[in-house]
């Protein structure tokens, strides 16, 4: 009381206020957090917000904690640890240009996750921007660089290996580089994924394969690196490796 | 109607500092505590309220007085001519001047209104508080109201941050 506010008034003007109001005003002292903990202000909240709930509340509703888990904006969710780690990976990746092989090599996890080492000079800045960015993350060299005339069709297929339940999965079947975005020197081809049975729901998720290069006069292009990535839905580490493991792997 | 008539009939009201106040019955009953007290012939003419001093007792009254139904209140002979509408608009303003008081004695009022049960006043009285709670930063909660923020630092922190959501 010293505090100067009687208990009894917030009891008169705590079933008044919205939810949000209630939470802030447990933040004020330690009397009013006190008083705010009483559920039936809770129930007051959750039977404005939600009228049919108080008509036959499940036995033991806590309203406080019915309001605050059902009204706090989503939290972006952590994601545990992947099962699947980047050294249980290998991906087989092969190229062909008309019909012709010119590239094919097997690359671990690990060798695409430590991407570029040095990036040649004379790249596009917004290649370099692209290159820097926090969800660019599974690249390789291409050694030696591979120079390609354009126009003729490149194509390319992905499978990947998992050591840890010894499974393969198709990533790219055979997909074109149609679309060549010229301001940042990549071509891009994309394949949809193909996921487990147990993930019945999900589509519409891309496997992306770029092609980084540099301009050789005006006919052919000089392959420095290859960049993976799953930009519709995962950009991060955990995120990539939680969308492969639920691939439909075979 | 025949309340009305019946009405007329007077209730002394005490407050603990000794002071009486007569009221009609159809304005102390606009206390549901008091009605409950008449119905179950609790009172027979004086009623000790106890907790609501003299000064708080006589404006719960004026506010009774002005609030009772219809053409009942004492100097509201006029309003048989007025619409309800403009009645109702013309009883907004006399509330609005009404709780033009100091936050003490509006807190006396939610006290009293609570007790005595008088949901208009009590209406009144606690959205006026929530107006100053509502869309104000914590710390003009507590200096509006002169609470003091007795959490420690760490604590505010961790409570903070567990409703950070209320802050955006």
């Amino acid at each position: 009381m010293e505090n100067g506010f009687p208990g009894e008034v917030l009891k008169a003007v705590f079933p008044l206020l919205d939810g949000k109001d209630l939470v802030f005003c447990m933040l004020v002292c330690r009397q009013w957090c006190e008083i705010a903990k009483d559920d039936y202000f809770w129930k007051c909240i959750c039977s404005r917000k939600w009228p049919s709930i108080c008509k036959q509340p499940p036995s033991d509703t806590n309203f406080q904690k019915l309001y605050l888990t059902f009204s706090k904006p989503r939290k972006t969710v952590h994601l545990p640890v992947p099962k699947l780690t980047f050294e249980d990976l290998v991906f087989y990746i092969d190229m062909w240009l008309e019909g012709s092989l010119i590239f094919s090599q097997a690359v671990s996890g690990c060798i695409l996750r430590a991407g570029l080492q040095n990036t040649p000079g004379g790249i596009p800045d917004v290649l370099v921007a692209h290159l820097n960015a926090a969800d660019c993350i599974l690249m390789m060299e291409v050694k030696p660089k591979l120079t390609v005339p354009m126009g003729p069709a490149i194509t390319v297929s992905v499978l990947a290996h998992r050591k840890d339940t010894n499974k393969m999965t198709c990533i790219i079947n055979t997909s074109s580089f149609d679309y060549i975005d010229s301001n940042a020197a990549r071509a891009l081809a994309y394949e949809y994924l193909r996921f487990s049975p147990r993930h019945p729901f999900i589509s519409d998720i891309r496997a992306w394969m770029s092609l980084l290069f540099l301009y050789k006069g005006t006919n052919s292009i000089e392959v420095f690196g290859i960049e993976l990535d799953f930009c519709d839905a995962a950009r991060s580490e955990p995120e990539i490796l939680w969308l492969l493991d639920m691939l439909d792997w075979k | 109607m025949a309340t009305r008539e019946a009405g007329k009939k007077m209730i002394m009201l005490k407050s603990p500092d000794g002071m009486e106040f007569e009221v009609e019955e159809a304005v102390a009953m606009e206390s549901q505590t008091i009605r409950k007290m008449i119905e179950d012939d609790c009172a027979d003419t004086a009623i000790l309220i106890p907790n609501i001093n003299s000064k708080i007792l006589s404006r719960v009254i004026e506010y009774c007085n002005k609030h009772v139904p219809t053409t009942g209140a004492t100097g509201a002979a006029a309003s048989d001519t007025v619409a309800p509408a403009a009645l109702a608009e013309d009883l907004k303003i006399w509330d609005a001047e009404f709780i033009k008081v100091n936050r003490a004695t509006r807190f006396d009022l939610i006290q009293a209104a609570s007790y005595l049960n008088i949901k208009g006043l009590l209406d009144l009285t606690s959205q006026t508080t929530i107006d100053t709670i509502s869309d104000n930063s914590l710390e003009e909660i507590r200096s509006f109201l002169s609470t003091k923020n007795d959490y420690l630092p760490e604590e505010e922190q961790t409570i903070r941050r567990e409703n950070q959501w209320a802050f955006q």
